[in-house]
């Protein structure tokens, strides 16, 4: 009994603390008080999970000043393998679907696979040795390079002006860019008949767009048409 | 008809002069009663505290112009890519300049644009004399 009255008194006293940070807040004073909804505190660093990154933080002298300071733990998917590319992790993680990481990373191994396959026999294929020899058969190298191909440098946001909505262009950042690219390519390797399995497909699509053609890259084409036909609208930015 | 001071002046003063007849006005003028102080204040508002809207417009303009001329293929632009992307980088690095600044209120020495908050710490420092 004692126990459940200590209780509910403290969980009141939580609500009423959580309640004045909150008057604390709209009152407009500096918002030191609100509650973080990270899970660590914001004194805790990003790791770096790479050999590379750890030898230039040394290099710029970055590592002194990390030293003493409490460092996040690194996520699953970084890590300091020679196999370790942050594009291909970032892919995987657009292709998973409920949080299946092992069927999703299976999936990009599978692509590679294809990609190799397709690429080996084009250059046996090819008529004469020198051909054979332009032909990359790097997957890592193709998915690099497609992902590259597929990122526009522009896009279209509407922006109301007098009741009119304009689509206004305006360029992307080099992270969102790249989010868009991969958005792009995971869906045109969707998109394919039921009997055909995603790795063939995303394959196919990777080394078009590692060509520059394809539908990924005409989609890319397309946006910087729309921002051409739009560019009289561009001052129209931030209304 | 609503009485502004303003109608209420050329009703009763003719050639901004009160007329010497002896009469007794028709209407009494319109009492001056200041709601607010009449002196500045020691602070302004960040209203109107935004920066160019359209950076990098010209750049943008020569690589879409390129873009049209190559069919869209962006291998063939890639000075003008390079170009725009270094500008709006510059734009955007100067943008989160800006706004750290309006962060801070320490004051900056020798600049030449004040921002709305190092306004008011110079006006809270020196207010205006009452």
């Amino acid at each position: 009994m004692a126990m459940s009255v200590i209780r509910k008194f403290s969980l009141l006293r939580i609500g009423l603390r959580s309640e004045f940070l909150h008057l604390r807040c709209a009152s407009g004073l500096p918002d030191v008080l609100t509650r973080s909804y990270s899970k660590y505190p914001p004194s805790y660093v990003e790791p770096l999970y790479t050999q590379k990154s750890q030898e230039e933080a040394v290099e710029v002298g970055a590592l002194e000043e990390l030293k003493f300071k409490p460092v996040k733990a690194a996520y699953v998917f970084q890590n300091n393998s020679v196999f370790h590319d942050p594009l291909v992790v970032k892919f995987s993680q657009h292709i998973m679907k409920a949080g299946q990481r092992s069927l999703a990373r299976e999936l990009m191994v599978q692509t590679f696979e294809q990609i190799k396959r397709i690429q080996i026999k084009k250059k046996i294929e090819a008529e004469s040795p020198e051909e054979g020899e332009m032909i990359e058969a790097n997957p890592l190298k193709i998915f690099n390079q497609a992902v590259e191909n597929c990122r526009p440098v522009l896009h279209l946001v509407p922006v109301k002006r007098g009741g009119i909505t304009y689509k206004v262009p305006v360029p992307l950042t080099e992270k969102r860019s790249y989010f868009v690219a991969i958005r792009w390519l995971k869906e045109a390797g969707r998109e394919k008949f039921r009997t055909v399995h995603f790795p063939e497909k995303m394959a196919k699509e990777l080394i078009d767009a590692a060509n520059n053609e394809g539908r990924v890259v005409k989609k890319k084409q397309d946006l910087h048409r729309q921002c051409e036909a739009n560019r009289a609208y561009a001052h129209y930015r931030w209304s | 008809m609503r009485l502004s001071p303003l109608l209420l002046t050329t009703q009763y003063y003719i050639n901004n002069v009160r007329p010497k007849n002896g009469r007794r006005p028709s209407r009494h003028p319109f009492p001056y009663n200041n709601i607010l102080p009449m002196a500045l204040r020691d602070q302004v508002s960040g209203k109107s505290n935004k920066q160019q809207a359209t950076a990098c417009l010209q750049e943008m303009t020569l690589m879409l112009a390129c873009f049209k001329n190559a069919d869209f293929d962006q291998s063939l632009c890639a000075k003008e890519i390079e170009l725009f992307k270094k500008c709006n980088e510059e734009y955007m690095a100067s943008k989160r300049l800006k706004k750290e600044q309006d962060r801070g209120t320490e004051l900056i020495p020798n600049a030449k644009k004040l921002s709305f908050k190092h306004i008011n710490v110079l006006l809270k420092k020196y207010p205006q004399p009452k």
